[in-house]
């Protein structure tokens, strides 16, 4: 019996039928991006009287913060949700080494949130010109759109990693929604106020916000990077945070 | 086999658990007994890894637990109140904590048929009772057949059906060459479930005894006898080796011998009882002996 050891793909299939079996994390990934195709509809009619075309980003990331939001809280719920109810105790009893409960959430949510997202966005995407006037239409054939559906998805998804990290690190789901809400929408609204314009354009394109705008609006403008570095910071929030979350994880008492 | 030496684990500057040592073998039911807030539930949290020592170990089948190749087949765990979140069935729960384990999903159904929670296996377990959850839990606990088990505070919400239930299952369990460590703050519990008992104080260790010798040492059994002819009586039973106390007049209480034995005696002489009556050692008494001095908040110093 004792032959078999405790691999990484095993605590895998543990947090697929963890995350799965639960009833909200159906309702999140179906809801969502109904909601998203929905809303990108509502926005492309109001749109309707609009001569000129909209900008990639506009048609692509209408309801980004909104969403990103969504998935943020969702990845938020992935570790806040045990503390709250104690199962995270179970668990880390069943991997008392820990870090790979929170690797394997962050697959587990990449692989749930990404097709997800990326179906979402197109689909809303579609459902946005299908009402905008026909001399605001953007095709999907035209440059940079497909990339900054991609772009859109995958910075949904990393909202998901970043809430994921901060509900290792903070805990409880009120708490690290806070936090993430904070960090997300008010410091870089805060900072758009007080900092001096001199300053902004080198700092603020590196907070998580406008970094995760930047992987989906190629219009050059600032405080905005361009998509490869974008997604270079974006990366390395994603890290940085995991990595705190590990670190709490593993260090502190559960 | 549990092996705790020296176990420390002090919370910002308060001592919890403080140079904590005993073993807890297989083939017995071990109770783990001590007043609330004597550090049962951080000791037991230590050992599986869940809080770290802030000195001493313990080892778990010669290994701490973190480094078990396979935790829940070598170790079952329930901890105080057992987890569960709203919006996930039963079944559902034990699959994912089997997944983690490569066990095949027919032990999910076995533990489902031990725990008696087959019937409640497709329902949410957020509207579980307290009993229920205990339950999930040790059903939880057993999918890995292990030859540990480590319970805090199971019987918390069963009723006591469960409570007899559970008694008979961890019996069973010690029995049958496991080893199972228990944590109550019930005398009156673990007297029943128990054959050794490790009791704490504030963090420390009071006894480690079994519950034979805590028996006598709260004075051994007792027999109450009232007899026609009290002299006879107690002549004859000093002479064979029993202690005889008088108690009233016509009655005694008598030591080192069983009711039986003192019963042949009387027939033996011809002589009549009005009344014989044996008297158990209370085991809660000599509990609360021990563990006076370690009680945190007595009473008195509680209603400051």
């Amino acid at each position: 019996m004792s032959e078999y050891r405790l691999s990484f793909g095993s605590v895998l299939r543990f947090e697929w039928t963890k995350l799965l079996s639960l009833r909200s994390s159906w309702v999140v990934l179906g809801g969502v991006p109904i909601l998203f195709v929905g809303l990108s509809a509502v926005i492309g009619l109001n749109n309707r009287g609009r001569v000129d075309p909209p900008t990639v980003s506009e048609a692509v990331g209408g309801g980004f913060l909104a969403f990103a939001l969504a998935i943020g809280v969702f990845g938020v719920l992935a570790m806040s949700g045990e503390y709250h109810s104690g199962l995270v105790r179970a668990t880390l009893v069943a991997v008392p080494r820990r870090l790979p409960v929170l690797w394997a959430k962050a697959v587990v949510l990449v692989t749930v949130t990404a097709p997800t997202m990326l179906a979402a966005q197109l689909g809303s995407f579609l459902a946005n010109q299908a009402f905008v006037g026909s001399s605001a239409r953007v095709s999907l054939g035209d440059p940079g759109v497909l990339r900054a559906l991609v772009g859109a998805a995958g910075a949904t998804v990393a909202a998901g990693l970043l809430g994921l990290a901060i509900g290792t690190v903070v805990r409880g789901t009120a708490a690290a929604i806070v936090t993430f809400v904070v960090g997300l929408v008010l410091v870089p609204q805060v900072l758009l106020g007080v900092l001096p314009a001199s300053v902004q354009d080198d700092a603020l394109p590196f907070l998580p916000t406008f970094a995760l705008q930047s992987l989906f609006d190629l219009s050059g403008t600032s405080p905005v990077l361009d998509p490869d570095a974008g997604a270079g910071v974006v990366a390395a929030w994603v890290v940085l945070l995991l990595a705190g979350g590990a670190w709490s994880l593993w260090r502190r008492d559960a | 086999m549990i092996e705790i030496r020296a176990l420390t684990k002090r919370y910002r500057g308060k001592t919890a658990v403080d140079g904590l040592s005993f073993d807890v073998v297989p083939g017995r039911v071990t109770g783990f007994l001590g007043p609330n807030g004597s550090g049962k539930s951080t000791t037991m949290r230590v050992v599986v890894g869940l809080a770290r020592a802030t000195a001493g170990t313990a080892r778990i089948n010669g290994r701490r637990y973190a480094d078990l190749p396979d935790p829940l087949r070598q170790v079952g765990v329930v901890l105080d109140l057992p987890p569960l979140q709203r919006g996930r069935t039963a079944a559902a729960h034990l699959l994912a904590f089997a997944r983690s384990h490569r066990l095949p999903r027919s032990r999910v159904e076995e533990v489902l048929g031990v725990t008696g929670l087959q019937p409640v296996a497709g329902r949410s377990t957020g509207g579980f009772s307290l009993g229920m959850r205990q339950r999930l839990g040790i059903a939880t606990a057993l999918l890995g057949d292990p030859g540990v088990l480590i319970l805090d505070e199971p019987t918390n919400g069963l009723d006591p059906d469960g409570v007899l239930w559970l008694r008979t299952l961890l019996t069973g369990l010690a029995a049958a060459g496991r080893t199972v460590l228990v944590s109550s703050h019930l005398m009156s519990e673990m007297a029943l479930t128990a054959q050794q008992l490790v009791i704490i104080g504030r963090g420390r260790l009071v006894a480690d005894t079994s519950v034979e010798e805590l028996t006598s040492r709260a004075g051994g059994d007792h027999v109450l006898v009232r007899s026609n002819q009290p002299e006879r009586l107690r002549e004859l039973l000093a002479g064979r080796g029993a202690t005889v106390v008088g108690e009233e007049p016509g009655a005694m209480v008598v030591g080192g011998m069983a009711a039986e034995e003192i019963s042949s005696v009387v027939v033996g002489h011809g002589l009549s009882l009005r009344e014989l009556t044996p008297r158990r050692a209370s085991l809660e008494e000599a509990y609360m002996d021990i563990t006076r001095d370690a009680v945190e908040f007595s009473g008195t110093e509680a209603g400051r």
